[in-house]
């Protein structure tokens, strides 16, 4: 499975990397923010992404806004700080599918990677 | 006149009638002596007419009008002799051919030089071969399976011949060949011959073989060059300096083995042993025996018995230096699983080092894993100190903050993640060590002052000579241990020996202890006090 990291912090991908590594997915390909990742997305095709929300250039809300004019079935899993209620809704009108909040465990990440793509395959 | 004629037309027939003969003897009158008359002459000595070769008997007629008083002779006719059929044979290809032309000379020549009659060869100069190694010459020709060496043709049935009188010289029909050989070679259908096995190839007259033994009836020297083997190898005589015999089964020489490497991955017998100079190499598979062993490196995966001495080597031997007649004397000897011998050093006082129950590779490894475990475990002590401090700080965290506990539970679990292998890998190479080894030095006869014996964690250097029976082991707190095996009694090494505790080795103990918790890695490094 092609997968998709949008994060300004290396760490923070390498992080991401890490954890769906030890679920079996080893091809990932990464961005450094929403216009970087814009201008990857369509030679990549990833079959799944997970986005920063706070990032330089372009915020990972607006990068979900517009991948989502072109691209409607590509789960989306924002990973990110902003835990507020209302952000969250924000988040989910945009189009994302599930939503993870920093700080995070490796374990929680992964659960969430799982019951997302689960659900996902469930709805195609 | 024609009785006359009859009479100087003489015919006679070569071997098997195959020719006609005609002489022309004086006496007749050539005026009238014509071409048909003596075609006719000629028919009547039987000669099948058919055969006659005219212009012959013509240029004969002329030859003889032109001197009539000499006579002449000529042939006139001539048969065919039969082509009798081919018998069947082995036809090797131009490269075995070869090879096994070398490999018969190179016998000869080394059982030549072996009972005196040849003097031995010497490696030729660089300047007559240039890039030329005579020890690399080997002249045995070793074959692999499936390598075709020849064929066998079928006998042919040859073609009748006749002779001069029309009859007919019947052909013989070519022998049938009967390939001897065993399961070690292949006719195919097709009269191919193939090899099935690895090994030497023979060839003498219909038989064709591999032999799964190389018999080399001399020595080991520039008559055979390097010897490299899959099967058994048997060296009659000795093994010269420089010289490599390398086999995949078992080696055996029966006469000395100088500064020479011998490489076996199963047993290596050594009728009488080897002199290696500090030159001499021995990697053996399985099992050693010997009958001494002198100036030798040795690498033994099996046990090794030698019967007389072991002096001024490097030996390891993983499993039991079993030897209660031997002697080490000088040089370095180890053996994982023990070692029995008559003496240890000598009453001059030379420096001798026994080593056992040790497999320095699996220590090692053993060190290298618990040296990992103190790293790991200040990564998590230090993650989960920060994480302990961030949680303090308040519910609310900033977004760096929450990235921060982020990459600090990523540490948690990754330190936690590699701990467990690390400790199973350590306790299982502890546990290998443990099967595979037995700590125990058994003297028959006497243990000489000088004498080092390498002993758990322990040096023990042995300053008065010790008379045996005795066996120097470990107690069992992992101390060592001597035994007098005459009474029976027990004393710590320590009592009758300079005992230390030496880093050389790791202390398998301290790393028990550090694989289950119960110690840190600084315990094995520190020598006693």
């Amino acid at each position: 499975m092609r997968i998709m990291l949008i994060d300004d912090s290396k760490t923070m991908r390498n992080i991401q990397k890490s954890v769906l590594s030890q679920l079996g997915y080893t091809q990932v390909e990464e961005a450094c923010d929403g216009q970087d990742a814009l201008s990857k997305v369509g030679a990549y095709q990833p079959e799944l992404l997970l986005v920063d929300w706070n990032m330089p250039n372009m915020d990972g809300l607006t990068f979900v806004k517009t991948f989502r004019q072109q691209n409607k079935s590509v789960p989306i899993i924002m990973v990110t700080t902003e835990a507020e209620k209302s952000r969250v809704i924000d988040a989910i009108k945009a189009g994302v599918n599930n939503y993870v909040v920093k700080p995070f465990t490796p374990d929680l990440l992964s659960q969430r990677i799982s019951e997302t793509l689960a659900k996902c395959q469930a709805a195609a | 006149m024609a009785d006359g004629i009859d009479a100087c037309v003489q015919t006679s027939f070569g071997p098997e009638r195959l020719t006609a003969v005609v002489r022309l003897v004086p006496g007749i009158d050539p005026a009238q002596f014509d071409l048909n008359t003596l075609l006719a002459l000629i028919a009547s000595a039987g000669i099948d007419a058919k055969l006659i070769n005219e212009p012959a008997v013509r240029q004969l007629l002329e030859n003889y009008k032109a001197n009539p008083a000499q006579g002449v002779e000529g042939v006139v006719a001539e048969g065919c002799a039969a082509e009798h059929g081919q018998d069947g044979r082995l036809e090797l290809t131009p490269e075995f051919d070869e090879a096994l032309d070398r490999q018969r000379e190179a016998k000869r020549r080394n059982k030549a030089v072996a009972e005196g009659q040849e003097k031995p060869p010497q490696d030729a100069t660089p300047a007559d071969h240039e890039g030329v190694s005579h020890y690399d010459q080997s002249p045995f020709c070793i074959v692999k399976p499936g390598v075709t060496i020849g064929r066998v043709h079928e006998p042919t049935q040859g073609t009748d011949g006749h002779d001069v009188q029309g009859k007919v010289l019947a052909a013989k029909e070519g022998k049938p060949f009967k390939l001897q050989c065993d399961d070690t070679i292949e006719l195919r259908a097709d009269g191919t011959v193939v090899t099935r096995v690895h090994g030497q190839l023979e060839h003498a007259g219909s038989l064709v073989r591999v032999l799964p033994t190389l018999d080399i009836e001399g020595y080991v020297d520039f008559s055979t060059g390097h010897i490299r083997f899959p099967g058994d190898i048997v060296v009659q005589k000795g093994v010269r300096d420089n010289f490599i015999v390398e086999s995949m089964q078992a080696v055996h020489v029966r006469e000395l083995v100088e500064a020479a490497h011998i490489q076996s991955e199963d047993n290596v017998l050594l009728d009488r042993g080897m002199a290696g100079r500090e030159k001499g190499r021995l990697d053996v598979g399985a099992d050693l025996q010997a009958k001494y062993l002198d100036g030798a490196t040795a690498e033994i995966a099996g046990d090794c018995v030698v019967a007389k001495e072991i002096t001024n080597c490097d030996v390891r031997v993983r499993g039991r230096l079993a030897s209660p007649t031997c002697a080490i004397v000088g040089g370095s000897v180890s053996a994982s699983r023990g070692i029995e011998v008559l003496q240890v050093g000598t009453g001059a006082g030379a420096v001798t080092e026994v080593i056992v129950g040790k497999i320095e590779e699996l220590e090692q490894l053993a060190l290298r894993a618990s040296e990992m475990i103190p790293a790991l475990e200040a990564r998590l002590t230090k993650a989960e100190g920060r994480l302990k401090q961030l949680a303090s700080a308040g519910a609310r965290k900033t977004s760096q903050q929450a990235e921060e506990l982020t990459e600090l539970q990523f540490e948690v679990t990754s330190a936690q993640s590699q701990m467990q292998p690390v400790i199973d890998a350590l306790l299982r190479t502890l546990q290998m060590i443990d099967r595979a080894t037995l700590p125990e030095l058994v003297v028959h006869r006497r243990l000489h002052a000088k004498a080092v014996v390498w002993i758990g964690a322990f040096k023990a250097e042995i300053t008065d000579e010790l008379k045996g029976p005795l066996r120097v082991s470990l107690d069992a707190s992992g101390d060592p241990v001597l035994t007098d095996l005459t009474t029976e009694s027990q004393v710590p090494l320590r009592q009758i020996a300079r005992v230390v505790r030496e880093t050389r080795f790791p202390d398998l103990a301290a790393l028990q202890a550090i694989a289950r918790g119960e110690e840190s890695t600084e315990a094995f490094r520190r020598p006693a006090a």
